[in-house]
């Protein structure tokens, strides 16, 4: 294959760019709590389980003033299905150390050790770098975009997106512009400045529009509050809701709910919309005398080609994201009988809003092929020649 | 000049037709139906129990305050609308607590369908019931029917194929997929293999037999295996524990979920999720080298590959977008929360990233896209290596419609 070039100083760059990271990563360490703890990264070095309820580990700092120094700690077995864990030679996680003051020296002594996560920082960043290697490796100039175009649109989405619904700006309104915003970068990165842009950018924002319209109707009729959110064990929508009470301000829970279906569906929708304006601005290349109404029948064509694996895009993706539910309504609980019988299921809140998102999100899509096709259409079908 | 098969003209106004019908029947049944969560038979020899059923509410009874105003309680004359007592009618009281947490405030006035569980033995309903929740899955229901007439409508006849090929992959999940799960087999390798089915499934109802979509089908079974064999590793050293929802505790503390290995079945879910993207980008892939192929029948392999990169590379700038915010949205409160200072979050970014919950999402969208990613140039390699430069005959692709 040509391009090897290219594709080898990409690899390189990137090798280094990741290099760099996975030091920072590797040696991290960090004060918090305003100067009063120590955070670092520790290794087992020796695991004692001669006690049943817990284990005695030595580890060996690998980060931070006390590097090279050996401690040990205690790691407490609470007899709950979640949280224990057995640790093994070679762990390593990170380590939580109460200063007594903030000017800390090597020779200090260290009085007690709480250990914290994993550390599996550094293996995410290795996955990172692998799937930008793949890009680079399968598209390469255009892996390169596709890279480029994610750093933006994932900057826009922590950079823009989150101040503002934190800021208390109105959620779909913000999604939608960001959404925008997003689509803009990825489209002229990706496609380059041409009527294929115009016509994909305004699609997609139609088709989120759509997205938008049916959710809130949904939101209103199905009385979603947006407080049905689980973090792992924790059940975040109670505990934010307590910690606002307590604290006086609110965000706008349902509003969030909705911004995030939006945004949910951006991935797919510029897929779409891209996939229909590029192929109708390649017919009217082929045919510039092209009438607006064949271009449209054209982009329509493209639309109904695509429809069968389109559609099954966001489904997949939700179902995939919660598999416990899935299980649930197949379980008999001793005593207490099928709790969660998929009857139930399907009207508590938490399962229904996965099922409107995969829902209207793939309705969005649907009514995004003739959208589009009718825009690109018309944007193409009124020039003499495609200049493009 | 090839003969394109016609599809007469009355199968879309049929299929429109028997989706508003099923869509209308499904409605009604989710009204009236019933769920049972115990059931014994005393000696009595009466069957007592308990169910979940939907209720109307007919008239609110009476509204009064309790606990110093903090609770409104009302009673609500109810009838049951499906299982044992259908068409009976039930006292009920609906407790609201007006600055309670929103969640559980359920708000009822006559008219209403809701969700409620009743118990009783024999003919005697029992005197405490429980309004469980809103009734969401008749929407629900019309929703997804709205779907599909949308996809037919604009979709035509190829759109009835994509409902059709939709309906049967629900089935294999629901009927093999879940049932297995639930006996506890190994969910990674269940998981696996019906995507598998379910891949070449889909394929074969949207694109027709051939070989674009057999290169289609073993390029999405390649993403799906590759991203398989990275979540294990990723699996064996990050010790990720399973237990990442909310759920999945309660179940492990009952012993009700004693044969579900909660860690695989994680895995299993991120699989699952880049299923219906890899099968997109597949398809992508394998018709337009197709196209090309019936252009230049005289390409060499090399060449055909080649073209088929310039289209693969084409689509994987949106495609690797799709499960990122995907996810992302699905995520958002998460990454509110975290954004601000709480107290049940690591202080630092860094241990946050550490968190099994989070490390698992982050696995699932980076894992999931390199499966997703990787599905096209398999897809490709196969065409390519399967094309022989001018064939005497060219075989397309036969559709089933």
């Amino acid at each position: 294959m040509k391009n090897w070039k290219a594709r080898a100083i990409s690899l390189v760059i990137l090798s280094v760019i990741l290099l760099v990271f996975d030091v920072r990563v590797r040696y991290y360490s960090d004060i918090i709590y305003n100067g009063t703890t120590l955070v670092c990264i520790g290794r087992v070095e020796k695991v004692d389980s001669s006690e049943l309820v817990s284990q005695i580990v030595t580890m060996k700092i690998i980060s931070g003033p006390f590097r090279g120094r050996l401690i040990t700690a205690e790691n407490n077995f609470t007899g709950r299905p979640y949280g224990d864990r057995v640790l093994r030679n070679g762990d390593k996680l990170f380590l939580e150390i109460p200063l007594k003051r903030s000017q800390i020296s090597p020779d200090d002594k260290i009085e007690k050790v709480y250990l914290g996560q994993y550390f599996r920082n550094r293996f995410l960043l290795h996955l990172l770098g692998a799937f930008c290697a793949l890009l680079i490796v399968v598209g390469n100039i255009k892996g390169l975009q596709a890279i480029g175009s994610l750093a933006i649109s994932g900057s826009a989405m922590g950079f823009i997106f989150v101040p503002m619904l934190l800021k208390g700006y109105n959620p779909l309104w913000t999604a939608l512009f960001v959404s925008a915003l997003a689509t803009v970068a990825t489209f002229l990165i990706v496609g380059g400045i041409s009527r294929k842009v115009i016509s994909g950018v305004l699609g997609t924002l139609c088709g989120l529009t759509a997205c938008g319209i049916f959710i809130s109707l949904s939101s209103v009729i199905l009385h979603f509050t947006g407080f049905d959110v689980d973090f792992g064990q924790m059940q975040l929508g109670l505990k934010l809701w307590r910690l606002e009470t307590e604290e006086g301000w609110q965000w706008d829970h349902s509003g969030i709910l909705v911004a995030g279906i939006i945004v949910g569906a951006l991935g797919a929708m510029m897929d779409v919309c891209m996939a229909i304006s590029s192929s109708v601005v390649e017919v009217k290349k082929a045919n510039p005398n092209i009438s607006v109404k064949n271009a449209i029948r054209s982009g329509l064509n493209v639309g109904r080609d695509i429809i069968g694996t389109m559609t099954n895009t966001l489904i997949f993706a939700y179902i995939g994201a919660d598999m416990t539910l899935m299980v649930l309504p197949g379980l008999n609980f001793p005593e207490r009988g099928v709790v969660h019988p998929f009857f139930r299921l399907l009207n508590k809140e938490g399962p229904a809003v996965e099922a409107v998102q995969a829902l209207v999100g793939t309705i969005g899509l649907v009514l995004a092929i003739p959208i589009t096709a009718l825009i690109a259409g018309l944007l193409t079908g009124y020039g003499k020649s495609a200049s493009e | 000049m090839m003969k394109k098969f016609r599809n007469p003209k009355w199968t879309v106004p049929i299929a429109l037709f028997t989706v508003v019908v099923l869509t209308h029947a499904a409605y009604i049944y989710s009204q009236r139906r019933s769920a049972v969560i115990t059931s014994n038979v005393t000696d009595a020899a009466e069957i007592s129990g308990s169910e979940y059923v939907k209720g109307r509410v007919l008239n609110l009874l009476d509204q009064y305050l309790t606990e110093n105003g903090r609770v409104v309680t009302n009673i609500l004359e109810v009838e049951l609308l499906g299982g044992r007592y259908k068409g009976k009618k039930v006292i009920m009281r609906n407790l609201v607590r007006p600055n309670g947490f929103p969640l559980r405030n359920i708000h009822l006035k006559p008219g209403d369908v809701f969700l409620a569980k009743i118990g009783g033995t024999g003919e005697a309903i029992s005197p405490v019931n429980i309004v469980d929740n809103y009734s969401r899955d008749g929407f629900i229901i019309l929703l997804a029917g709205f779907l599909l007439l949308l996809i037919i409508l604009i979709g035509r006849n190829k759109g009835i194929r994509t409902v059709i090929a939709l309906i049967i992959a629900g089935g294999v999940i629901y009927f093999i997929m879940l049932p297995l799960l639930n006996r506890g087999q190994n969910a990674l390798l269940v998981v696996t293999l019906t995507s598998g089915i379910i891949a070449a499934a889909s394929l074969l109802i949207i694109a027709g037999f051939g070989r674009k979509t057999y290169a289609a089908t073993l390029g999405t079974f390649g993403g799906v295996v590759i991203a398989t064999i990275l979540i294990m590793y990723a699996q064996n050293h990050l010790h990720l524990s399973g237990m990442e929802h909310y759920n999945a505790a309660q179940i492990v503390e009952s012993g009700a979920g004693g044969h579900l290995d909660f860690r695989m079945l994680l895995l299993a879910g991120m699989i699952l999720g880049l299923l219906g993207a890899a099968m997109d980008g597949a398809i992508d892939v394998a018709s337009s080298m197709e196209e090309i192929r019936r252009a230049n029948p005289n390409l060499s392999r090399m060449q055909l590959i080649q073209s088929g990169m310039n289209v693969g590379t084409d689509i994987i700038g949106t495609m690797s977008n799709t499960l990122v915010f995907a996810y992302f949205g699905f995520r958002l409160l998460l990454v509110l929360s975290s954004a601000i200072n709480t107290p049940w979050f690591p202080e630092t970014k860094m241990q946050l990233l550490s968190v099994g919950v989070v490390t698992a999402e982050i696995i699932r969208i980076l894992a999931g896209s390199i499966g997703l990613l990787i599905t096209i140039p398999i897809t490709i390699l196969i065409f390519g290596f399967w094309h022989k430069p001018s064939e005497a005959e060219f075989k397309g692709s036969k559709g089933i419609i």
